[in-house]
């Protein structure tokens, strides 16, 4: 039995936990605004809130409801358009909307609506240009972008700076009641949500399926979770935290992208927020987890290629206790790792880059946002008086899995830093990889393109030392 | 009570097929399709899915009580395969159960024999080997040997543009209900209702008055759901025909991208004749089309590329031969500019080919060239408007393409890795359909007692917002407030015989039958107010503010009183009009006439910078001047442009269809490998302005349509591309093929040998 809060309403239901939440939804006459664009997380015209309290704190985040497996609902409140509703006229993200005729076919607007309030959930103080990111998102192929633009633009100006001092706060929820974005009622009934710290997670059983965020599982496979046990992460808080002491920073591994890129981590590695935000999309970095894209495996998986330049170590746990794995040596190849059945990833830990370290994050893809890169690489690379102390360079999309590229990274050592430097990592950095031909490119592009990435690394750690020009012949 | 569109959409509450709720009963449509590109279907064994769970009907080519073919220019295209399997995804067999998942499952069971024939897919190969859907047609003017010899420059080669998925976010979609004697109703997302009634009655066996179509609205369209909701409509209709029950199908993502038509890629090779300071003489075109499998419309979107082939330009010699070649794909259909950008992308081509060579900028041969009043296009009607060069002045007027050009080069002199681009794109484009008799529209106009108001007209909602349109003129005939006017559902029992909504005209002529039809209603009501007033003639008297207003003064004569009087007076309250376009015809046999009521102009200016480092690049700005007329919907117009814009980038750099090199199957068969624009692709500064209106107009109340035209504006992006590569590309430009889309890949190809050749 499911028990969670639908819009205003308590509700107890039959439904398996493994199913999305969108089909559960649209079996309702009544709830026909969360629609089916693509149902894979691509389109966002499925979006809906997902409310949590911890304490006194109540957080919502849009998510993607096609890819949300039922049994993340229970306890939990699901706010969809219907329930953003008042009972006559518009709320305040409407109506900017409806002014500026950024609705065309509407097929994508509810989804957009409750992706703008979600923002406005987030934040204290609405500025246009974060609010037009909250809908990377949401594809509108008719297309409203820029008309979406202006109403964001006037809906931020039109919302007063919020008088808390957390968007987690009941008061800004009451704030944004009073601004006309949320209905009345919503205050009172986020407060009746049961507190997500006291959750008691089960103990695990090495038969049961980990989801942590599913958005890799509901994406590839929809029918992954039907009839076999699953096991949450998100019912166990501390499997989601993210510290910083002494230097060492340890990351839950169910901890999210969007966690992470609000964590003291995102504080301590210059650049690091910024290579997180070329993740998908904003419902998708609120759901999908380092984790999950570590064991996703994917060869370019952002996150694993991020890591790997730091010197990551995992803490793994199974019926045997707990091991450390280094991350560079976890994948062992094509979707295979040193993941026993019934381990898990419990954490990452890894040590903060030092002072004279420079972090940089490169991915090319089809469309510079929500898509899979043809090839992305970090580099992480520490000098002093003009020489590499230390460097560590990663590649995805370029190998069966993502890889650390150790000979390229053990040749920079002791190199001074230079144009010509730079030309030798990219070189040697081509032939270490092995890419392979598919839809997100050609063999030859994806080695040359890494090329370009390890040069547009050094340019932008170093940029009085390298010549642009000397580069590019 | 708001009949507004956008506030439905804004609260979830508008409603599509999906969304509709379903009668007691509704079975559910899954399509067996074919996964072979081509060969002989030798068996469809269908035992084993009719004994699966839940399973009620599994119908094949058999079962067909009418004509298996679902054509509509050429009967080419049967509904389900029977012998030739001509493409993938061709259905062959559906199966009708109790829920879509059951359906799905025992689609799974069917298991069709095909015995593999070799597949075609590339148009030039087709065309070798005689594989064409209809005969080359060929477009002149002016006596071509003669501007041979006359010119200093002719620069030849070949353009590739690509296809392009609709990606419409509402999949193809319909509702099949069973109504008394046979008849049926559909809820179908189509763009052309009577398509899908004369192809339901034709594949049933039935007469067309037993079939109803209603349309609500369309969660995009883009040309995709013109001719290609049709067979999906059918099948779901055949389906309910035959068990008796409600049948609902909706397509899912992948099958709507893996089983439909797209915008058809075009391979054409060219030759271009100029003088020595830049005046284009002489024009020879050939354009081998993709058509597919099946003609669907390819042979009226090809007709189209011939009406554009000089795009806003005057050249007085043209040669433009268009071949429409029959593949192994899935027949390729309309999309947003229906050939038109196909044409223009060549053209475009060509002018920058012959800028490099005469060392002139491409606005210097644009501005030389471009249409005047008076010039004549190719197909020999006189281009009457003076736009196409108003709105190119008045873009470099705002902004001074010169002065862009030369910021550009003093940045791109230290821009380190980074390269500014620009490009204008002139775009004039015919209004109508092509096909002279599909000019033609109806409104039926309800006025009830208590005064509001119901229009049905025979135009499509699918987000260009025509039913807002047609609100507001029904309100400002009548004088009346809009949100009395409720435009009812797109019916077939209602307005009969309809044209499909495309060609940007829906709003042109649907209007002017609504402000023609509210006028019949509106004299009537006036005689009404005259006798009230006791006056024998009621020529002073008008309706404003929803009043009668008398020799411009306000009577205390209200809308909803009058309209009640009139009503008791045994007054008709209703009007049905027929609108055809006047004084428009073509000649098929010379290619010559007046096929278009008007053209719209404008122009774009793109702004691209390139980072020559990754091979990746921004959109930075689009400033356009756009010709509407006199707009009666500025912001929805607004949006027309904006949109249309951000797909021609699409087309022009992101989206790329790739397909198995064996197979031929769609390898970009989802949102995770098909990429359309996003938020973050949209440029940041779009400025639009409308062009100011000189003219007299045929669309309804002096505006003109917006639609397609905007589209074209979207090709810039990929020659301010090619712009910031600059004179580096020249060579690989002068000796290779110049393709579509501008993908990164393929401009890192283009820079990676940019500097091995320098190296
Ligand atoms: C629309 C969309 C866009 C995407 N874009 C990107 C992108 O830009 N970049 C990118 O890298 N990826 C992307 N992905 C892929 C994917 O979402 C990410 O890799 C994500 O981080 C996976 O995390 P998750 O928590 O959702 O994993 P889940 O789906 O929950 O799990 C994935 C797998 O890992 C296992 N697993 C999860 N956590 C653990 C654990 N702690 N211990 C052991 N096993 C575990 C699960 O059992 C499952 O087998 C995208 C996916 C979608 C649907
Ligand atoms: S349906 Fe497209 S993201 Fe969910
Ligand atoms: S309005 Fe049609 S997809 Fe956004």
């Amino acid at each position: 039995m499911l028990s969670f809060i639908l819009n205003r309403d308590f509700l107890s239901v039959e439904y398996p936990m493994g199913s999305p939440v969108l089909d559960l939804l649209r079996m309702d006459p009544d709830l026909k605004g969360t629609r089916r664009g693509c149902g894979e997380g691509d389109c966002g015209a499925c979006t809906v809130l997902l409310g949590e309290r911890t304490g006194s704190l109540i957080r919502y985040r849009a998510v993607n409801s096609c890819i949300l497996p039922a049994g993340e609902l229970a306890g939990r409140h699901l706010l969809t358009i219907e329930g953003l509703n008042r009972s006559a006229g518009l709320t305040a993200v409407q109506s900017h909307i409806v002014d500026q005729s950024a609705s065309q076919c509407g097929f994508c607007t509810p989804g957009i609506v409750v992706s703008l309030t979600a923002y406005l959930m987030g934040t204290l103080k609405p500025k246009a240009e974060e609010a037009v990111r909250a809908l990377g998102g949401n594809i509108c192929r008719c297309t409203g972008y820029s008309s979406l633009g202006r109403a964001a633009e006037n809906l931020c100006a039109s919302i007063p700076e919020s008088p808390s001092s957390d968007p987690c706060s009941i008061e800004h929820l009451r704030h944004l009641v009073n601004s006309g974005v949320l209905p009345d009622w919503l205050p009172e009934v986020a407060k009746a949500l049961p507190d997500h710290s006291q959750e008691v997670p089960t103990a695990a059983a090495s038969d049961e399926l980990i989801v942590a965020g599913g958005t890799d599982l509901m994406a590839a496979e929809p029918d992954a979770m039907n009839g076999i046990p699953v096991r949450f992460l998100s019912r166990d808080p501390s499997l989601a935290a993210i510290s910083l002491d002494n230097g060492i920073c340890s990351i839950g591994a169910a901890a999210t992208v969007s966690d992470l890129m609000l964590s003291q981590a995102a504080v301590a590695v210059d650049g690091l927020e910024e290579a997180l935000h070329l993740i998908s999309s904003k419902q998708i970095r609120n759901r999908a987890t380092v984790g999950g894209n570590i064991v996703n495996a994917s060869p370019i998986g952002d996150v694993s290629v991020i890591f790997l330049v730091f010197d990551t170590m995992l803490s793994i746990s199974g019926r045997f206790g707990t091991r450390e794995v280094p991350l560079r040596e976890f994948h062992t190849g094509y979707k295979e790792m040193d993941l026993l059945p019934g381990e898990m990833i419990r954490k990452l830990s890894l040590v903060t880059p030092v002072s004279n370290a420079g972090f940089s994050f490169e991915k090319v893809s089809m469309r510079k946002h929500l898509d899979i890169a043809s090839v992305n690489s970090a580099a992480l690379i520490s000098a002093v008086n003009g020489t590499v102390v230390n460097a560590s360079i990663s590649a995805g999309g370029v190998a069966p899995i993502p890889l650390h590229l150790a000979r390229t990274s053990d040749m920079l050592e002791g190199m001074s830093i230079s144009s010509e430097t730079a030309i030798a990592a990219s070189r040697s950095a081509m032939d270490e990889v092995s890419p392979i031909d598919d839809v997100r490119g050609s063999a030859a592009y994806k080695r040359n393109l890494l090329g370009r990435l390890v040069l547009a690394h050094f340019l932008k750690l170093f940029p009085r030392s390298i010549d642009p020009e000397r580069l590019l012949t | 009570m708001s009949f507004h569109d956008p506030e439905l959409h804004s609260r979830g509450e508008s409603r599509f097929v999906d969304d509709l709720q379903i009668p007691e009963g509704t079975l559910h449509a899954a399509v067996v399709t074919s996964s072979l590109s081509h060969g002989i279907l030798e068996e469809l064994s269908t035992a084993k899915a009719e004994a699966a769970p839940g399973v009620r009907a599994v119908l094949t080519a058999v079962d067909i009580p009418g004509m298996n073919q679902i054509g509509t220019i050429i009967m080419d295209e049967p509904l389900l395969a029977s012998n030739e399997v001509s493409f993938i995804g061709e259905p062959l067999a559906v199966v009708i159960a109790d829920t879509p998942a059951l359906a799905h499952q025992a689609a799974e069971l069917v298991r069709p024999q095909i015995r593999k024939l070799q597949s075609i897919t590339d148009p030039r190969e087709a065309f070798a080997r005689g594989m064409l859907i209809a005969p080359p047609v060929t477009f002149c003017i002016g006596d071509l040997d003669k501007s041979w010899e006359a010119c200093d420059l002719i620069v030849k080669g070949r353009a590739d543009s690509g296809g392009q998925e609709h990606l419409y976010l509402e999949t193809q979609a319909t509702l099949a209900i069973p109504m008394e004697n046979g008849s049926l109703r559909l809820h179908s997302g189509t763009q052309g209702p009577t398509y899908v009634q004369r192809i339901a009655a034709r594949v049933l066996g039935i007469p067309m008055n037993m079939v109803e179509v209603d349309v609500t609205r369309l969660g995009g369209a883009f040309g995709g759901k013109e001719d290609q909701a049709t067979p999906w409509a059918v099948i779901a209709a055949l389906g309910a025909y035959v068990t008796g029950r409600p049948v609902k199908l909706v397509l899912d993502r992948g099958e709507d991208m893996r089983l439909t038509g797209k915008r058809h890629p075009y391979s054409s090779d060219y030759r271009l004749g100029l003088s020595s300071e830049g005046r284009l003489l002489v024009w020879e075109v050939t354009y081998y089309q993709n058509g597919g499998a099946a003609s669907d419309l390819s042979t009226a979107i090809l007709e189209r590329t011939l009406f554009h082939t000089t795009n806003a330009y005057a050249i007085p010699s043209v040669s433009a031969t268009g071949i429409c070649c029959r593949t192994h794909l899935p027949p390729n259909t309309a999309f947003r500019g229906f050939g038109g950008p196909q044409a223009m992308f060549v053209l475009e081509c060509a002018l920058r080919k012959a800028a490099d060579e005469l060392g002139m900028t491409a606005e210097e041969i644009q501005a030389l060239n471009l249409l005047r009043t008076g010039d004549i296009f190719p197909y020999g009607m006189e281009y009457k408007g003076d736009e196409v060069e108003r709105s190119w002045l008045r873009l470099d007027e705002l902004h001074d393409l010169k002065a862009v050009r030369k910021s550009n080069e003093q940045f791109n002199l230290s821009g380190g890795i980074y390269r500014r681009g620009m490009a204008v794109m002139p775009v004039c484009f015919g209004i109508s359909f092509t096909n002279t008799s599909l000019n033609q529209a109806s409104a039926l106009v309800h006025v009830y007692t208590d005064g509001s108001i119901g229009v049905s007209t025979g135009a499509v909602e699918m987000g260009q917002g025509v039913n807002a349109k047609m609100a507001a003129v029904a309100a400002r005939v009548f004088g009346v407030d809009i949100t009395r006017v409720k435009v009812e559902t797109t019916n077939t029992t209602r307005t009969a015989n309809t044209s499909p909504t495309a060609a940007s005209s829906a709003a042109d002529m649907n209007g002017n039958a609504v402000r023609i039809a509210c006028g019949n209603i509106l004299n009537r009501l006036l005689q009404v107010a005259g006798t009230h007033f006791g006056l024998g003639d009621p020529n002073h008297l008008e309706l404003r503010s929803e009043s009668i207003v008398r020799n411009g003064a306000a009577t205390d004569l209200g809308w909803e009183v009058l309209v009640n009087t009139a009503y008791l007076e045994r007054v008709n309250l209703s009007s049905h009009v027929h609108y055809s376009t006047p004084g428009i015809h073509f000649n098929r046999d010379t290619n010559q006439g007046v096929p278009f009521a008007y053209h719209v102009a404008g122009a774009a200016l793109t702004e691209v910078t390139l980072d020559r480092l990754r091979g990746t690049y921004t959109v930075d700005a689009v400033r356009i001047v756009h010709d509407c007329g006199d707009s009666i919907a500025p912001l929805i117009d607004r949006g027309q442009i904006e949109g249309g814009l951000l797909q021609g980038i699409g087309w022009m750099t992101i989206e790329d269809l790739k397909y198995d090199t064996a197979s031929r199957a769609l390898l970009t068969d989802s949102l995770a490998t098909y990429k359309v624009p996003d938020i973050y692709s949209t440029p940041a500064d779009v400025e639009v302005e409308f062009l100011e209106c000189h003219s007299e107009n045929a669309g309804v109340f002096n505006s003109k349509a917006v639609g397609e035209p905007p589209f074209m504006y979207g090709i810039g992006a990929y020659f301010a591309l090619l712009d910031a590569l600059g004179s580096d590309d020249a060579e690989r430009r002068r000796n290779e093929p110049m393709t579509a889309p501008m993908t990164a890949e393929r401009l890192l190809g283009i820079l990676i040998r940019e500097k091995r050749k320098d190296s």
